[in-house]
């Protein structure tokens, strides 16, 4: 027996029907939804994939802005040991002087490159040693005054002076502000970091052995 | 908003058009459901016409997971222009008169653009305009597929006339 077409599309379809399961389980969804409007938003994948990304890179960008600070950081903690190493060396090598002096002011006549003008050390006038004379140098890239001593053994000692930039040094410890000195061995040397009247000062030795 | 038994069940049967299995079609029409709720949790506007907008997320993920399965149908390449379209208009299908049994046995040898137009057109009513206004698709070119469709039916008709 024929039909309109429309008529029998929809005795087709109407054939299908949700059983009562699957027709219960698609209206608790929906009452669940509409009763929990509170209740924590659950992401999708996509949306999981979204935040995910977008923290990733957020995260990316924190790290490049502040890697700046997080490698002067990282600088700051090395360069102590940096300084120690170059005055240990320079210290081993014991290059000529070029003013011979017993005392600092032919000295600080010598040295007229230098943006700051060499001082005495209260902090290394202590020891008691003997000035011999000084020559120039750098610490980390930047002129110094190197200062030659004879201590009481008649072993060499070495004071190194140069004007202090927190910027290229980093914070180091200020004798004036009633810090204590750095010590650190390097090369077999004790070197000594300091700051005093705004100068940078390093002073290096040979480590004593006890015999 | 939420939709009653018989909006649930002419969603099945949308579903059940674009797959053509009953199984599938469960799957489509709940993972629908729960993108529909999930965009309702996440809105602030009230949506216009929830049913035509629950059929467009049903269609949606059918073509999303199950036509990249399958593989697009070759049938919609350039159809409204490689296809002359003569004597055909929305009444083309109005005229059309078929066996119940006949119908069954064609329906799942049709492409699921034919069945989808047959749900719009047989069971909600919607006249052509109003089809292509959902599916966003161009009047000329339904007017092909309804062309082909009945083609289709008339043939099967006569084959099973003669047979």
């Amino acid at each position: 027996m024929t039909k309109p077409l429309r008529e029998g599309v929809e005795n087709h379809l109407n054939q299908y029907q949700l059983n009562d399961d699957q027709m219960q389980r698609l209206i608790t969804m929906q009452e669940e939804n509409s009763s929990s409007k509170e209740a924590p938003y659950t992401p999708s994948w996509n949306t999981r994939m979204l935040q995910f990304s977008s923290l990733a890179a957020a995260l990316v960008v924190a790290v490049l802005l502040a890697w700046p600070a997080i490698y002067s950081l990282k600088n700051a903690s090395e360069i102590p040991r940096s300084i120690a190493m170059e005055v240990a060396k320079n210290h081993i090598k014991l290059k000529p002087l070029e003013v011979m002096s017993p005392t600092l002011t032919p000295i600080r006549r010598y040295f007229t490159e230098l943006d700051f003008s060499p001082v005495k050390s209260e902090l290394y006038e202590r020891r008691g040693n003997n000035l011999l004379g000084a020559r120039y140098c750098s610490i980390s890239g930047v002129s110094a005054a190197q200062l030659r001593y004879k201590d009481k053994r008649g072993q060499f000692q070495t004071l190194y002076e140069v004007g202090y930039d927190p910027k290229v040094y980093g914070p180091l410890p200020d004798i004036n502000k009633g810090e204590t000195p750095l010590i650190i061995i390097a090369r077999g040397v004790k070197t000594t970091i300091w700051i005093e009247q705004d100068l940078l000062m390093v002073s290096a030795e040979y480590n004593e052995i006890e015999n | 908003m939420t939709f009653d038994r018989p909006a649930l069940d002419s969603f099945y049967q949308y579903a059940i058009s674009l797959c053509g299995a009953e199984a599938d079609a469960y799957d489509l029409l709940q993972s629908a459901l729960e993108r529909y709720l999930r965009g309702q949790r996440e809105r602030s506007q009230q949506i216009d016409n929830p049913q035509a907008y629950m059929r467009q997320i049903i269609r949606n993920i059918f073509i999303d997971q199950y036509r990249q399965q399958r593989g697009h149908d070759s049938d919609e390449f350039d159809e409204q222009i490689h296809t002359k379209i003569p004597d055909i208009s929305s009444h083309s299908l109005e005229n059309l008169v078929i066996e119940q049994d006949l119908l069954e046995k064609i329906w799942q040898h049709l492409n699921h653009n034919e069945r989808e137009l047959l749900y719009l057109w047989g069971l909600l009513g919607h006249t052509i305009d109003e089809i292509a206004l959902e599916l966003q698709c161009p009047r000329g070119t339904l007017l092909a597929r309804i062309h082909r469709l009945r083609k289709k039916l008339q043939k099967t008709q006569t084959l099973g006339a003669s047979a």
